[in-house]
């Protein structure tokens, strides 16, 4: 069986700016893998080759074996796609049933009946039904963002692609957030982008850290953890450097870094791990 | 009203059979409705009284009835994939019916200027329209279509050829109606297509605007300035004196036109629009 996403020297440039840069990559079916980074290392970018909508200015990207830069085989991957963009912009004149059923339309689900179910099924999914007949531009911001989302699970595809998919939720429809993509890693593969380490904690087996176009970290969410062992310490010099300390919750500093000799070291979170490595703080060892 | 007292008030059975076929009237109808709004257990009794098919077949009813809150869901699926959003009709009419109205009510005060102003404008909409074909305004889902198996350049072509379809035949009947002879009056239609078509092929790379505005522009220009020189002639020989209505400028544009539509023609399954190359 062919892996669902294979990258090799993957790169997309902007003019002179390298968006993505050489990248090699390898995602098999089934699971959860989460993409963090800062914003403009290149999520977005590696997303969109991913799903077909943007072409790589070099390199070779193999979603299900197929070839995105083939018409026919394109469209074969899309039809195990779903795909949910950052920011995507829903007719406001439209209500929350129209939107989906319209993007249901675009996925070839023809039989009308067939495809109200899945409509109806992907709304419940993403807790829209009681607003499904409303019009999108009476609903929230975190009600269109599932608007989105339900248009994306339509049809309960192999690969699922999610820029930033818990943006504009609230901690609520976050829980139920995990809970559909852990329930759709069981049968196919999510790939999301986010910013929050939590999420990518919670509900990810795999987390692939991207700083400036490239790979920098491609394990478990608790091996990023891990990296930071050793390296974070309460720091009590009075002298507090944003860049590698901040004011935790209980008033203490908690820094990240080389420890000095006999500071008292913490448990590392995937927050540290991350943090380590998007401020180039280097780790001895 | 037939009603039994089973320690509370509850709608006979055969009242409730009547009422599901419909054969209650007036006031008892009224009551057994009111009845079962508040009783679960003579909602459940009705809801045996009904047979499982035709409990399906209600539900299918209904479920229609829910699911097509709008006349976009019973269009067919390319056609309601062409309509895109309510406003590309909605400008497509509002287009049309300017492009006749406004030269003529024109012409009615001052044949002359209006007559100028109409040859310079017209190949104006059918290019703008072209370009609106392109525009977020003309698609309900934008970024959510592009991962699609249906989103393709198709739908761009079939949304071009709604608003062209409204637009060169108002154009048309604008140019018959209008003082002077209709063929100097029709020199904007083959420009018009060539534009269209250039705008087009364009679009798939780049965002056409700029391309729109320029070939526009240049038209406009050119028809004004040559009017302007040919403004003590009487109308009909200064139309027929207009560059763009040479022999020359028409038969390029029918060219650049027909090459335009040649080459989408050939690579419309390998185009795509939304997003840059």
């Amino acid at each position: 069986m062919s892996a669902a996403v294979v990258t090799q020297g993957l790169t997309r440039r902007f003019g002179r700016h390298i968006a993505v840069d050489e990248l090699d990559l390898r995602i098999d079916g089934g699971g959860v893998v989460g993409l963090l980074g800062p914003n403009g290392s290149g999520k977005t970018t590696l997303l969109r080759m991913l799903a077909t909508v943007l072409s790589p200015t070099e390199g070779r990207i193999e979603v299900f074996g197929l070839d995105p830069g083939r018409t026919d085989e394109r469209t074969a991957i899309r039809r195990r796609l779903g795909y949910l963009p950052q920011d995507p912009t829903l007719y406001a004149g439209f209500t929350a049933f129209d939107v989906v059923d319209y993007v249901a339309v675009l996925k070839e689900l023809t039989d009308r009946a067939v495809r109200h179910d899945e409509v109806r099924r992907t709304l419940a999914a993403v807790g829209l039904s009681d607003a499904m007949h409303k019009k999108v531009r009476t609903l929230s911001g975190g009600m269109r963002q599932r608007a989105a989302l339900a248009c994306a699970l339509l049809g309960s595809p192999d690969l699922l692609i999610l820029d930033e998919p818990a943006s504009g939720l609230d901690p609520d429809q976050r829980l139920q957030l995990r809970s559909v993509l852990s329930a759709h890693g069981q049968t196919g593969t999510v790939l999301l982008s986010t910013h929050h380490t939590t999420e990518v904690a919670a509900f990810c087996q795999r987390v692939l850290v991207l700083l400036e176009g490239r790979i920098r970290f491609d394990g478990a969410p608790a091996d990023l953890a891990r990296l930071a062992e050793g390296h974070v310490w309460v720091d009590r010099s009075g002298t507090h450097d944003p860049t590698r300390s901040w004011v935790s919750a209980d008033g203490t500093v908690r820094a990240i870094g080389s420890p000095p000799a006999g500071a008292e070291l913490l448990a590392p979170t995937i927050d540290d791990g991350y943090l380590l490595l998007a401020r180039g703080l280097t780790v001895a060892g | 009203m037939s009603v039994q007292d089973t320690g509370g008030w509850h709608a006979a059975p055969d009242d409730l059979t009547a009422y599901r076929q419909g054969h209650l009237h007036g006031a008892v109808a009224d009551s057994v409705e009111a009845h079962l709004l508040r009783c679960e257990q003579c909602r459940a009794t009705l809801a045996d009284t009904v047979p499982a098919a035709e409990q399906a077949a209600r539900f299918e009813r209904l479920a229609v009835a829910i699911d097509q809150p709008s006349r976009w869901s019973r269009r067919s699926t390319w056609l309601r994939l062409a309509a895109g959003t309510p406003e590309l009709a909605t400008a497509a009419i509002s287009l049309a019916v300017a492009f006749v109205a406004a030269p003529l009510a024109a012409a009615a005060l001052d044949p002359r200027p209006a007559t100028a102003w109409f040859l310079a404008l017209a190949p104006v909409l059918p290019v703008a329209g072209t370009v609106l074909a392109y525009r977020a305004v003309a698609d309900p889902v934008g970024a959510l279509a592009e991962a699609t198996p249906l989103h393709s350049f198709r739908i761009v072509l079939m949304r071009v050829a709604v608003l062209l379809g409204a637009l060169l035949p108002a154009g048309v009947l604008a140019s018959l109606l209008m003082p002077g002879r209709a063929v100097h009056l029709l020199g904007w239609v083959l420009p018009a297509l060539a534009g269209s078509a250039l705008v087009l092929a364009i679009g798939t790379r780049r965002d056409p605007v700029w391309l729109a505005t320029a070939l526009c522009a240049a038209w406009a220009v050119t028809v004004a300035v040559g009017m302007d020189r040919r403004r003590l002639e009487p109308l009909g020989e200064a139309l027929d004196g207009l560059v763009v209505n040479s022999l020359t400028v028409q038969a390029t544009a029918l060219a650049v036109a027909l090459l335009a539509v040649a080459h989408l023609s050939r690579h419309r399954d390998e185009l795509t629009y939304g997003s840059p190359a």
